[in-house]
Formats: structure tokens, sequence, C-alpha cells
């Protein structure tokens, strides 16, 4: 069956077998990200669902090689002020990984708004 | 695929096949072995010295990992295999005598070449989907391609969210081999059929030592099995469609210690055999564990054979070299690495391995038992083999069975112990169970193939005596008068 699922996809490049193995939308949504931070730059990483679901190990193979540092998970944030301020200084963007959906960019001057949208309708 | 992207991913299966055949060509024990076996090794070779090399000489050297020093390191086995070559042409060739093959092999060499396609077809059509590939292995490998050397500064300064970062790195560097040469793009996964290739020299390597201690027919049914599991061959957690280290630590692993337990030990397959040793130390985390028990078993079944050969020592000695050296490359790149096992000390604690390690056993077993009877993952296999080992006993009456048994028992061991000291038992058993059978899968199918080789004579109505004495009686009447 392999095989023949092998025959079918002649003519597919990998840039194709991507948008088929992991959706359009979310190959879109990391092509985005790509564009913004260059492939020696920085971002920081929040996990937008629990560890296990592995949403950040993905998303950080996939931007790889930009260098992530992880900013925490999106569910233990309380006061999103003071988890902004605690946030490590450098990087420009925040990138939000969400496990079966697509990663979300976010700037970092934009993310308390983009918190206080997020985290009230929580 | 299109054509140059599956090019390009076979090329990054050459790029290891031909030094390996280098290598085969200039250690006369693996030029020796037959077809099969010979292609076995040669490429577990090219994989061990190219990989190998270029992780020394980045960490050592400051060589960067670019195509000049792959093609350099690639290149140096390939001359000293064609001067071999051409200053032996002339001489008779000393390599095994090549039997056709019978139909019912013909069979198993069908079905093993069948599914080795569809695993390569696997890898050539699909990214990266294995927890352990996005986690650990490719995203290294894209950080060490990026900055050129195994000392890259996700992995040597903190702060830089990554796991595992003193994993030894000798896989993720055959992927930058295969990157950089083939100068693919970041998404394309022309390092995938190098994963692929994997599970038919799995195949050939247990074959190969099965038809060794057990003979053909044994061999050709161990082999079989071995190709319709599901596990090692289309498990995305472990097996070849995976990016997971587990498949090609268990052929360095037991490859190695295949070639240790020849009953005639040349210094060279002693080399060849260190080679791949070090290769599995620098493979996996627990391969610097595996690798030196496999020397220290193979050492014990060399020394109990002491009175008939004493030169043993010399192949020994060889063999000990490459693995030595292996560990204190493995030793001096991770002095260079922080946060080694803060990740771990979240999820584990040693005050539980006593007495937890006979407490939690029972436990631990019915958790890994779950996992060998899953007919998704192993059909029937785990049913069978008890069966077949308590029913060929008498085959096991053999003194390779003492270091097969410890080989197979080692990775099950560390697993026993890890899961002892775990604080997610359940969770780590099912994530990582499968993939330690897979480490232990060579002796352990080595040890099959002997019971079934006693099985086989049995139906065929040969006690182990009476087929010594058939076969005695058969060189007597070809011996001419």
């Amino acid at each position: 069956m392999r095989i023949v699922q092998a025959a079918s996809r002649l003519g597919e490049d990998s840039r194709q077998a991507r948008r088929r193995a992991l959706g359009a939308a979310w190959v879109d949504a990391e092509e985005e990200i790509r564009r913004a931070v260059p492939p020696d730059g920085e971002y920081l990483l929040v996990d937008g669902g629990a560890e296990r679901q592995g949403a950040t190990l993905f998303l950080r193979y996939q931007l790889a090689p930009r260098r992530a540092r992880f900013a925490g998970r999106l569910s233990e944030v309380v006061e999103s002020p003071r988890w902004v301020a605690s946030l490590p200084a450098g990087p420009r963007w925040v990138v939000v990984a969400y496990p079966g959906r697509p990663p979300v960019l976010v700037d970092r001057s934009a993310l308390p708004r983009w918190l206080k949208g997020k985290l009230g309708r929580r | 695929m299109v054509a140059a992207e599956a090019l390009a991913g076979l090329a990054g299966v050459a790029l290891f096949a031909v030094p390996g055949a280098g290598l085969a060509e200039i250690l006369p024990a693996v030029r020796a072995l037959r077809p099969g076996r010979h292609l076995a090794y040669a490429w577990l070779l090219g994989v061990a010295w190219t990989a190998g090399m270029l992780y020394a000489l980045s960490h050592l050297l400051a060589v960067p990992l670019r195509p000049p020093a792959i093609l350099a390191v690639a290149g140096a086995p390939v001359a000293a295999g064609v001067v071999s070559w051409l200053r032996r042409r002339h001489l008779r060739s000393l390599a095994a005598p090549v039997h056709a093959l019978r139909l019912w092999e013909w069979a198993v060499v069908a079905v093993c070449a069948v599914i080795s396609l569809a695993v390569l077809c696997e890898a050539l059509t699909q990214p990266v989907l294995d927890w352990d590939g996005w986690m650990t292995w490719a995203a290294q490998a894209r950080y060490v391609r990026h900055e050129g050397t195994v000392d890259a500064s996700v992995l040597t300064r903190k702060g830089w969210y990554i796991t595992h970062p003193w994993y030894p790195l000798l896989l993720p560097v055959a992927q930058v081999a295969v990157l950089e040469t083939t100068r693919a793009d970041w998404d394309d996964p022309a390092f995938r059929p190098l994963y692929a290739a994997f599970f038919p020299v799995w195949l050939l390597v247990v074959y190969g030592g099965a038809r060794e201690l057990a003979g053909r027919a044994a061999a050709g049914w161990t082999t079989l099995a071995a190709a319709l599991l599901p596990c090692p061959a289309f498990e995305l957690s472990g097996g070849a469609i995976s990016a997971y280290s587990d498949l090609p630590l268990a052929c360095f692993y037991g490859g190695g210690l295949a070639l240790l337990l020849a009953p005639r030990l040349r210094p060279s397959a002693g080399l060849a055999a260190g080679i791949l040793l070090a290769a599995a130390a620098l493979a996996k985390a627990e391969g610097a564990a595996l690798a030196p028990a496999a020397f220290v078993f193979a050492g014990l079944y060399s020394f109990s054979r002491w009175r008939r050969c004493r030169r043993h020592w010399r192949p020994l000695a060889l063999a000990a070299l490459p693995l030595v050296l292996a560990l204190v490359l493995l030793f001096s790149w991770r002095a260079g690495i922080p946060e080694r096992f803060e990740s771990y000390e979240k999820i584990v604690s040693w005050s539980l391995l006593w007495p937890g390690l006979l407490t939690r056993a029972p436990r631990i077993a019915a958790r890994a038992g779950v996992e060998m009877k899953s007919f998704t993952e192993w059909g029937i296999f785990w049913w069978t083999v008890p069966l077949v080992l308590a029913a060929g006993w008498r085959g096991l009456r053999r003194r390779a069975t003492l270091p097969l048994l410890l080989a197979a028992a080692a990775p099950l061991g560390i697993a026993w112990i890890s899961y002892t000291i775990s604080l997610t038992p359940e969770f780590i058993i099912r994530t990582s169970w499968n993939r330690f059978l897979v480490q232990a899968s060579v002796p352990l199918l080595l040890l099959l193939s002997l019971a079934l080789a006693s099985l086989l004579r049995g139906a065929a109505g040969l006690s182990p005596a009476r087929a010594r004495l058939a076969r005695s009686r058969l060189r007597g009447r070809s011996t001419p008068a």
C-alpha cells in the first residue's frame, strides 16, 4: 500500500508534501514566521497547549535553525503584565505554538494587547 | 516525490555506502563475508567512519562541516579501497563461496525487498513526522548544519530552548553530511532514506549472524520473522520510517557483537567490530553503556575459548581502540555542554532505585507486556518467541548463547532501571519500551535462530548427534578413496 501511495505522489515536491502532511494553513503560518525571523535570528516560544502535546517541540524543529527561548505556557499565565515583564530580554518576536492548529506570530510590543484579547476569552 | 529530491536522498545513501565499500575492501575479514552480509557491514562501516570522523574533526580540530571536509572524509577510504583492490586483483579471491538460493529463500528475499522498498517509499514521500525526530535528532542536525560545528552555540550556551543537548550527535552529523553534500533546502528531507536504509541492513545483519551460528534454514526463517515485524519497519516512534536513533543503534550494537562472536576472530574483524561499537557509543545515550557491555560479553566469550585460540587478545585490542577513542570524544564533547542532566532531574529520582528495582518490577513487567502484546506493533511475535525458545532449548546449548543472552538483556536492563527511577513510569514505558526491544533485537533474534535450528533439525527427524553423524558420513562419502 505504501508503495502504491508513493507512486501516486510522483511529482510532488517536499513543499507540497509538507502542505499535505501538515495542512496548508499550518505551512502558511510557519512561512510567515520564517519571513519575519531570519535563519540566524531568535524568538520567544510560548506553549499554547500542554507539555506532553509537544507543540513547541514540533514548531521549534520546523523553525530551526532559528533559535528559541522558551517563555512558558499560556495556561500558566495568571497576570499578563507581570508575565510579559518577566520575559527574557532580546528577541523581538514571540511565537505561540498550538497543538493541532497553526502557530501565531506576535510582535513583542503587541504582546500585552494580544494576551489581553486571548486571556479575556479564556 | 520529484526525481531530483529522490535522487538527492539516494545520493545521501551512497555517501556512506561508497566509503563503506572502501573500508570493507581494506578489512580482509569483512571482504571475505558473504555478499549480503558484506553489503550490510560496508554500509554500517561507512556511516560509522564518515559521521564519526566528521564528529571528531569538528569537535577536536574545529573543521567546518561543509562539503570539502565531508567529501575528503568520505573519499579517503574510497581511495584506500581502490588501491587495495588494484593490488590484489591478480590474486585469488578469498571471498566466501556464493551458494545458489533455493525457491523458499528467494521468497524470503522477495518479502524483505518489498518491505524495505515500502520503508524507502515512506521515507521519500513524507516529511519528518515523529516525536524524537522533531525533539532531538533532526532539530539538532539543523542547528549543527547552520553553524557548521558539533559545538553549536545552542548546545554549548545556556538559555536556548533545546531538549537533551548532551545526546550524542553521530546521526545528526550523518544528516548534516547528506544535506550539505546534496545542498538540500532546510525542508528537503534528503536525509530520510539514510534512516530507511538501516532496515534492510538490520535484516542482513540478522541473517548473516544467524547463518554463521545456526545455518541457512534457521537464518532464513528468523530473517523472515524479523522482516514481518511492524515495529522496526513502520513504527513512527522508533521504526525505520522515523528519524529515531534506535534502529541504527541496534545495527551498530548487534552488528559489532556478531562480528566479535566469530569462531576464528581475525584482527581485521576485531577492528571492524570496534568501529561499529564506537558508532554505537556515539549514536545514542545508552549506546555509551551498551557498546562497552558488548565488548565485555564478547571478551568473556573469547577468553572461554582461550585454550583453543590464544591469539584472540589482538583482535580484541583492535576492537577496544576505536571504542575507547569514541568514548573519549563523547566525554570531551559533553564537557562543553551545560545543563547536561537537568532535563532528566525533573522526571527521575535515584532515591526510587532501591527497593524499587524489586517492588516496581511487577508493575513495569505488566505495562511492558501490554506493549509487547500489541498486534499492530509486534503481531504475534512475542507470543511465539517463548514457545520457540522453550521448544528449541537444545539449540541454546552453545558457547555463544551466554554472550547473546547478556547482550539482549543489557538494553532491557537499562530500561528496567530507568523505569524504576522514573517519576512517570507508565508514560515512559509506553513511549520507550518498544525501542529498547529494537535495541536488543539482533542478539535476541540470533538466540531465536539457534532454537529454531534445533526445531528444524527435530522436524527433519535428526537429533544434533545424528545430524553431526550424518554430516561426517556425507563427508566420508565425498572423500575420494
